[in-house]
């Protein structure tokens, strides 16, 4: 066995052993998760949890008890009611973007409306307050947080999922009518209306009900604005989710106490009603290809009007989009740009009371080490997943089981994923508050983003390439070595560094595992350090003296990640190599 | 054949980095191999090497946790005594040439005796009195220090129009309006409007829930349709957004708020007025100590940091923080 063939399989068992941790992970996290929950039911019963609407977790003399009734039906109503809105102008804006003419106008579109997919969530739940609870308070309602004031914040969060993977149905449809609709006299917004919607509804469909996995696990932002109250859900009343009730009460429950299972078992109802969702989606998803091409009936919905209601709802819908992340980034930047100066950059957080004066250089840095350490400790195993799915594979069902993981990975909340940290690596395993307990939370958050953008870049590299290197006599690893990676380099930098965004912007792993209100600057992964979304939070809820700061940190904040999408996006195009030269 | 050394150099290296650091645990003194120290990123907070095992172990970073009214207090005298003493040799000079590193983590009072019994901080800070079974299970070595008192005032709105009814509220007024007996505003008084009291309190992990259950509302529970709010200053910030409001804002919040021109005004209790004399001589009952705790000893980097907390720096950052100082500043 030569030098060649022995590192050759090395490497290959090198790759599938990291692929494998990556699947692991999903296994471990739920089997943990359900694992802490058990003994609640021990003492109080299944049914008793779920119907029941009193949540008292400590006895202050009037006894306990978990009934987390009204928190499902907040989660519920809350992502239901914003997928509502977000459907409503999302699908609008899908169907411009689809019926658009030129090419361009999505090509800029596009990375424009995914920028609000970079916001962290600290920061809508940040403008919300500042902006929609003011609408609602002006309106007369109290404080201003409600149902309807998160539903509205989570509505824009969940948008540019729902448009992108919309679009691309839309899309698919257009290049199969328009142009035989067109022939037949039918004008354009016509055929959209009454041919294209009706042909894509079915996948219209399975990406809204993805996009409701997402809105239920979502955390920080609708904490920030729902109002936190144990009732049960009305529009302009407050309500509870379960990821609100897990991140406000889960640093005061003692371990090992009815409390503390109750909450693993709230955070267990909630992953399995997203696993749920995910293996239903895929299933769906498989019955859909099989049955085919069917025929699509004409004159579907509504006639000759709809193309001109259709054309009035897409074009409004998108203005709406635009003028929303325009909004956004100019909000945060005309209130913040005051406050950022080289000082408020390098200076550590000073004055008697804190951040009043000096600066956030701590948070940044931390920010970078939590960043840096997730994106090594999930990227890898992303990478090698990927390149186990699309190199190594043997049959197509464990290529699909395995995109089926990865997808239900990237279903579990990150509340649920701070919670396992929490339990496991700072406590069970005694690595304490630490960068590298909370980066771990990161990187299972952050594998599946990576994996599938990484997957797509394989995916897009011709087979016959490396089908010839594989005929030439190069071995798998050497392939994948010398052709694919240098190939695929920039659509893997750029998946890494969109993953680092979104591992910037996560405040909920960080809350209990290893982001604190002060630290000097890290420097080792073993201690805590700062974090800028985390100290985003802190200092809102300090409350109006600290507001310039916040916005300020909120500022840099969306800097970084404007640069970094920026910096990705550029780089894939300038290494993206023709093909079909 | 280079690329492949060097590519297994780096993971063995990196693997030997974590080890490395994770021997260490949370105090900062981890025994590294003076190899790896020099390639890794990250160097350990430890830049003693091998011939460190002469001294004693020396605790060079300090982590705080728990009360998100205390936190802001310790975080500014961690920052200013981090920024005077850059290393613990400048403290003390029997001490070693090590960076300071304190650590504030914020989480509630519930979080902070976690985190204390539980080894994951060395101090926890709480804003409530410790109950006696978390005094057991922090062991003998117990110790408490008390750095200021807050009370609860019970605080409405400035534009509300009960400022001009009446200026005290007995304890069982407060419960009723707190437990959702008496919903509107006029049930409290007829010449008031009818417009619904909007309650405001403190989320279950703040050691402020639990004084007030404990001082006020003994066996009545608190309506659910009261407002949470995660720290006491967004709870004096809602009272001052919304005109019926009501809530028991902290005393350090409540002045905070009132900074630039009245927009809360606090209710006497019984009789007693929340002002800083009342609370001191603790004839204000609904006030709760500001504190830490630890069951662990008291090393020397500790104490060190200890001793600034109770000075005239600390004495400074606790007013300033609108809380009143437990303690009369060393000099």
């Amino acid at each position: 066995m030569t030098m060649q063939r022995a590192l050759d399989i090395f490497w290959s068992w090198v790759i599938k052993a990291l692929a494998a941790l990556a699947l692991f992970a999903l296994a471990f996290v739920v089997l943990f998760i359900v694992q802490e929950a058990l003994p609640l039911f021990g003492e109080v019963p299944v049914a008793d949890f779920l119907l029941g609407t009193r949540w008292m977790p400590v006895d202050f003399g009037t006894g306990t008890s978990f009934g987390v009734f009204n928190f499902i039906a907040g989660t519920v109503a809350v992502s239901l009611l914003a997928l509502a809105l977000a459907a409503l102008v999302g699908l609008g804006a899908a169907m411009f973007l689809a019926c658009a003419q030129s090419d361009l106008v999505r090509a800029v579109s596009y990375p424009f409306i995914d920028l609000l997919a970079g916001v962290p969530s600290v920061v809508y739940g940040f403008v919300g307050l500042l902006v929609v609870a003011q609408v609602f308070m002006a309106a007369g309602i109290s404080t201003g947080l409600c149902i309807m004031a998160a539903a509205i914040v989570l509505a824009v969060m969940i948008l540019p999922f729902l448009i992108s993977s919309c679009s691309e149905s839309l899309l698919a449809e257009r290049n199969r009518f328009l142009l035989a609709a067109q022939t037949l006299g039918v004008s354009r917004w016509s055929a959209m209306a009454t041919i294209v919607l009706p042909a894509a509804t079915r996948n219209i469909l399975l990406s809204l009900v993805l996009a409701i996995g997402r809105a239920m696990g979502e955390t920080m932002a609708v904490m920030m604005v729902i109002g936190n109250a144990n009732v049960f859900p009305t529009l302009l009343g407050k309500g509870e989710t379960i990821p609100s009730v897990i991140a406000l009460e889960m640093g005061t429950a003692v371990a090992g106490s009815l409390h503390y299972h109750a909450l693993f078992a709230a955070g267990m109802v909630l992953m399995l009603v997203l696993l749920a969702i995910n293996l239903l989606v895929s299933l769906l998803r498989n019955r859909l290809s099989q049955e085919g091409r069917r025929s699509v009936a004409l004159g579907g919905y509504g006639g000759r009007r709809a193309g001109a209601v259709a054309r009035i709802w897409a074009g409004a819908s998108y203005a709406l989009v635009v003028v929303a992340v325009l909004f956004l980034f100019g909000y945060v930047f005309w209130r913040g740009a005051h406050t950022i100066s080289w000082e408020f950059l390098t200076q550590p957080p000073s004055g008697l009371v804190l951040g009043e004066e000096g600066g956030i250089a701590p948070a940044i840095a931390g920010s970078l080490a939590f960043t840096a350490c997730a994106v090594v400790l999930g990227g890898i195993p992303a990478i090698a997943c990927a390149l186990y799915v699309s190199f190594y594979v043997r049959s197509r069902r464990m290529a699909g089981l395995i995109r089926l993981v990865v997808q239900c990975i990237a279903g579990i909340p990150s509340i649920i994923l701070g919670l396992f940290a929490y339990s496991f690596l700072v406590r069970d395993l005694a690595w304490g508050r630490c960068v590298l307990s909370a980066s771990t939370a990161l990187a299972v958050m952050v594998m599946p983003f990576i994996e599938v953008r990484a997957e797509k870049a394989f995916s897009e590299l011709p087979q016959a390439v490396v089908n010839a290197s594989y005929a030439l006599g190069c071995s798998r690893f050497h392939a994948i070595r010398t052709i694919v990676l240098p190939a695929c380099k920039g659509e893997l930098v750029s998946g890494v560094i969109l993953g680092a965004c979104y591992a910037l912007g996560a405040t909920a792993p960080l809350l209990f595992t290893g982001g604190v209100a002060f630290a000097g600057m890290p420097t080792s992964i073993m201690e805590p350090a700062m974090a800028l979304p985390l100290h985003l939070y802190l200092l809102v809820a300090q409350g109006a003296t600290s507001l310039d700061t916040a916005f300020g940190t909120a500022c840099v904040m969306m800097a970084l990640i404007l640069a970094s999408n920026a910096v990705a996006t550029a780089y894939a195009h300038a290494t993206q190599k023709d093909w079909r030269r | 054949m280079k690329k492949h050394l060097a590519i297994a150099m780096s993971i063995v290296m990196l693997c030997m980095t974590i080890s490395g650091c994770a021997s260490s645990g949370t105090d900062g003194t981890a025994d590294t191999e003076t190899d790896v120290a020099a390639t890794a990123e990250e160097a350990s907070a430890a830049t003693e090497d091998a011939s460190a095992t002469a001294e004693e172990e020396f605790q060079s970073s300090i982590m705080f946790c728990g009360s998100t009214s205390l936190y802001p207090i310790m975080s500014s005298l961690a920052s200013s005594f981090t920024n005077e003493y850059e290393t613990w040799d400048a403290v003390d000079a029997s001490f070693p040439s090590k960076n300071v590193s304190i650590y504030v983590a914020p989480g509630g009072s519930g979080v902070g005796v976690s985190a204390a019994v539980d080894g994951t901080a060395d101090f926890g800070m709480l804003a409530r009195d410790i109950k006696d079974g978390e005094k057991a299970e922090l062991g003998e070595g117990y110790q408490e220090f008390v750095v200021a008192r807050d009370a609860l005032t019970i605080s409405v709105n400035a534009n509300n129009p009960i400022v001009d009814v009446m200026d005290d509220m007995d304890i069982e007024t407060i419960q009723k309006i707190f437990s959702g007996e008496y919903t509107t505003w006029d049930q409290v008084d007829p010449s008031l409007p009818h417009e619904t009291i909007n309650v405001y309190i403190r989320d279950l992990s703040g050691g402020a829930y639990e004084v007030f259950q404990k001082t006020v509302m003994g066996d009545t529970e608190i309506s659910t349709n009261a407002t949470q709010s995660a720290s006491m200053t967004e709870l004096a910030t809602n009272i001052a957004g919304d005109e019926w409001a009501i809530g028991y804002a902290g005393y350090g919040a409540y002045i905070k708020a009132n900074a630039d021109g009245e927009k809360l005004v606090a209710m006497k209790v019984e009789g007693v007025e929340a002002n800083e004399e009342n609370i001191r001589n603790g004839s204000y009952v609904i006030q709760r100590p500001v504190m830490f705790v630890t069951g662990d000893e008291i090393s020397a980097s500790e104490q060190a940091f200890i001793d600034y907390i109770f000075s005239q720096v600390g004495y400074d950052t606790v007013v300033e923080n609108g809380y009143i100082p437990a303690f009369t500043p060393e000099s």
